[in-house]
């Protein structure tokens, strides 16, 4: 009987591991597998990123061999929205970060200029959060902006609508600049998907009637 | 009225002898990010693909061939013409791109063994030669996506979990392949357009 309970005790740790394995686990997280994202860290990693979730060493050493992996659930379930959409909003944050990050390392007089925001993707909705995440991104780091929408004639917007995308940007920004609608007070952040197929956002710059691809 | 614990047993007798090793698979990172082109379609019909497979890490030299054959068809079907560069062409100077109606992407394919745990039910410093076999293991394979200059496009680390277990049925190949495949039509994809983005931006302002 001793002999079988000494066998629980050495394997008790690795049990318990095991019953919330996502796969095959008797206590599995309730979450299906390809909801979660994962990613495997060394154990002093771990502690850093989930603090308390992973016991500390003992002075004497415990002889286990640890290993972590680090999960969290995606915040919506896969398939519940268009995959294009779902990948550029599910990482938006960053993706806002990044794009405006670039905007504001141009240097010279843009930098104490208004921003206002353009966004171009198939879905409104999307178009939407996209431009929200961006200005917040934009007045995060110190930009001035503003929620005025540049504005183009009825006979301009059916001329660029037509126009192949590497062409509507520029020549929408000429006629901005020309109308009036982008000043010289002014610059205009544009966001765009190039291609329905792709999943990333592309960022150009429309200042003084000039239109500039950052991304 | 039939015996039914008879059969029950039977059932159960037979299921277990039915049951083999199979392989469950769980995308950990890079695998489960949503894919919106559709890999059956020439997506890459006006692009040219330089394929290398590095060996070392958890591929050997077979199998980094193995690998490009099988990506090389991949992008093939979606229209690209593909050539497979040697790994003794590593090292070599990035020749200059040439100015053709194709675009050109070197995808560079390159993967490691993250983590293997080889399960035993027997004890003992025998225990794995009589009955040992590697139940879970964890494979991160880095994509990197270049330019014919050289300059760097697109970047991702795909990282997937193989757990072997005793059931019935497995379809993790093919779970595994559509992630894969469908990813890595997804990031060649979207370094295209970056790279069509780029040369625009390079071309200097218009206006």
């Amino acid at each position: 009987m001793e002999f079988w309970l000494y066998v629980l005790l050495f394997y008790l740790p690795s049990l318990i591991e095991e019953a919330h394995d996502p796969i095959g686990g008797v206590l599995p997280p309730g979450i299906a597998l390809e909801d979660l994202e994962c990613e495997p860290l060394s154990v002093d990693e771990a502690r850093v990123r989930a603090p308390g979730q992973i016991a500390e060493p003992s002075p004497r050493g415990d002889f286990i061999e640890r290993r972590a992996v680090f999960c969290r659930e995606r915040l919506m379930p896969r398939g519940a929205r268009p995959p294009r959409d779902d990948a550029i909003l599910s990482t938006l944050g960053a993706q806002a970060t990044e794009l405006t990050g670039l905007v504001a390392a141009l240097e010279g007089p843009l930098q104490a200029r208004t921003w206002m925001v353009e966004v171009y993707h198939p879905e409104p909705k999307v178009t939407a959060k996209v431009a929200f995440a961006m200005k917040t991104a934009l007045l995060d780091r110190g930009l001035a902006v503003t929620d005025r929408a540049p504005t183009l004639a009825a006979g301009d917007v059916e001329v660029i609508g037509r126009t192949e995308p590497a062409r509507a940007w520029p020549l929408a920004c000429t006629r901005y600049a020309a109308t009036g609608s982008v000043g010289p007070g002014d610059a205009l952040m544009g966001v765009a998907l190039r291609d329905r197929r792709e999943t990333q956002l592309h960022v150009g710059v429309c200042a003084d009637g000039r239109w500039r691809w950052l991304r | 009225m039939p015996d039914c614990s008879y059969a029950r047993t039977l059932s159960m007798t037979l299921g277990l002898a039915l049951a083999g090793c199979v392989t469950v698979y769980q995308p950990l990172s890079g695998l489960n990010r949503p894919v919106a082109l559709d890999p059956g379609l020439a997506n890459f019909a006006d692009t040219t693909v330089a394929l290398r497979c590095v060996p070392g890490g958890a591929l050997t030299e077979g199998e980094a061939d193995t690998l490009c054959r099988k990506v090389s068809r991949l992008f093939e079907n979606q229209g690209a013409q593909v050539t497979i560069e040697s790994t003794a062409q590593i090292d070599e100077p990035e020749a200059p791109a040439a100015e053709t109606e194709r675009s050109t992407l070197r995808v560079e394919l390159r993967a490691e063994l993250v983590h293997r745990d080889a399960h035993s039910v027997l004890f003992g410093p025998l225990a794995d030669w009589i009955w040992g076999y590697t139940a879970d293991y964890t494979v991160r394979q880095e994509v990197r996506i270049r330019g014919a200059d050289g300059f760097l496009l697109a970047q991702e680390t795909l990282t997937g979990r193989f757990v072997q277990r005793l059931g019935f049925f497995s379809d993790a190949d093919e779970q595994f392949s559509r992630d894969y495949y469908g990813r890595l039509s997804q990031l060649a994809l979207d370094a295209r357009v970056r790279q069509a983005v780029l040369a625009e931006a390079a071309g200097g302002g218009s206006g």
